[in-house]
């Protein structure tokens, strides 16, 4: 008994190494929070030129370094999203790329404070952009306008992350099939 | 007339001289092509430092630390992406090389870490698997001998009474 006991407690390091369960799942988080680090005040009323932050996440659990791309996009009520069903991506060009380098079992958070330029067409009854301020890089948004959501009550802007992934075998980046946005209403 | 002409020779005189008194100053103009080549070598790097560090984690290294210098360069292609994009090609150029000095001797850092890892990895598996196992295979004979001894010393007292 002694003698098993002992065996047992010497062997222990070398058991440790063998006996460990083998990860199965392979996946990366994404999300966003609010400016108190919770998941909750997000901005979603907002002014011109006023500043909103919120927190970018990115947790790997891929089992290696990865190269991640943030693309940064924006869009109105018309122009193509992000599916997660379908798990595509917007077609919309990327405003910004944040590059996130996040090793194994870690966690990267990215605070984000970002404005819109905008103005109201009395003429159109629609909002024009001008461009989206994130993190003081001053990003050109001309050529988006939105229109009053009459069922949701709002002049609807979208500001979205996706994230893309650098694949070594393939020497580019794809998508990585996740998403996060926000949902915004541009005060006039 | 030839107070005209010498008129027009102090003239033409005086406007060379001006013109070669002004100050010169020398702008570094980079062109599209320059800028998108700086902003391209630069992703370039960054990739390869990259697979660096990959391999310094395969050979159980911590990478935290070289991770996040590679988070920073990222930020300056960033930078040097969106200045291209607004025609700013001084300022992409700019961001380029600022990167590209950030990341002077990255390799270098990287190889050694990798190998520092890879000397502690097989000193750690020597100590805790094989160590672990000769002591485990010496505890059990230790234990196979004591019993035969105390077998013997015990079955023959036995025997006698």
């Amino acid at each position: 008994m002694v003698v098993a006991v002992s065996a047992l407690l010497v062997a222990s390091p070398a058991l440790s190494r063998l006996l460990v369960w083998p990860r199965t799942e392979f996946f990366t988080e994404l999300w966003l929070l609010g400016p108190n680090h919770m998941a909750e005040d997000y901005p979603y009323n907002v002014s011109r030129d006023q500043n909103y932050s919120v927190f970018l996440g990115i947790g790997n659990r891929l089992g290696r370094l990865a190269y991640y791309g943030i693309a940064v996009k924006f869009r109105n009520q018309t122009q193509p999203a992000a599916n997660s069903f379908n798990r595509t991506f917007s077609s919309l060009p990327a405003l910004y790329n944040i590059s996130a380098f996040v090793p194994d079992e870690q966690v990267l958070e990215l605070p984000l404070t970002f404005s819109l330029n905008y103005s109201y067409s009395d003429a159109l009854s629609r909002i024009e952009f001008y461009s989206l301020t994130l993190n003081n890089v001053l990003l050109n948004l001309t050529d988006c306008t939105a229109t009053w959501d009459s069922g949701r009550n709002e002049f609807m802007g979208n500001l979205f992350f996706e994230a893309w992934i650098y694949n070594a075998a393939v020497g580019d980046f794809q998508y990585h099939e996740r998403f996060v946005s926000l949902r915004l209403n541009m005060t006039v | 007339m030839l107070r005209g002409f010498l008129l027009f020779t102090v003239v033409v005189l005086v406007l060379m001289l001006s013109v070669a008194a002004m100050p010169v100053r020398v702008f570094a103009v980079a062109t599209a092509d320059e800028a998108r080549a700086a902003v391209d070598g630069v992703q370039a790097q960054i990739i390869t430092c990259y697979g660096a560090v990959a391999e310094v984690e395969g050979a159980g290294g911590n990478v935290t630390g070289l991770a996040g210098v590679l988070n920073e360069a990222g930020a300056l292609l960033s930078w040097a992406r969106v200045a291209f994009e607004n025609g700013e090609y001084d300022l992409a150029v700019e961001f380029s090389s600022n990167c590209t000095g950030m990341l002077v001797g990255f390799t270098d850092r990287a190889v050694a870490l990798r190998d520092s890892a890879a000397r502690e990895r097989s000193l750690d598996f020597m100590v805790n698997v094989v160590g672990s196992v000769a002591g485990t295979v010496a505890v059990i004979f230790a234990g196979w001998v004591l019993w035969v001894y105390l077998k013997r010393k015990y079955g023959q007292a036995g025997s006698a009474v």
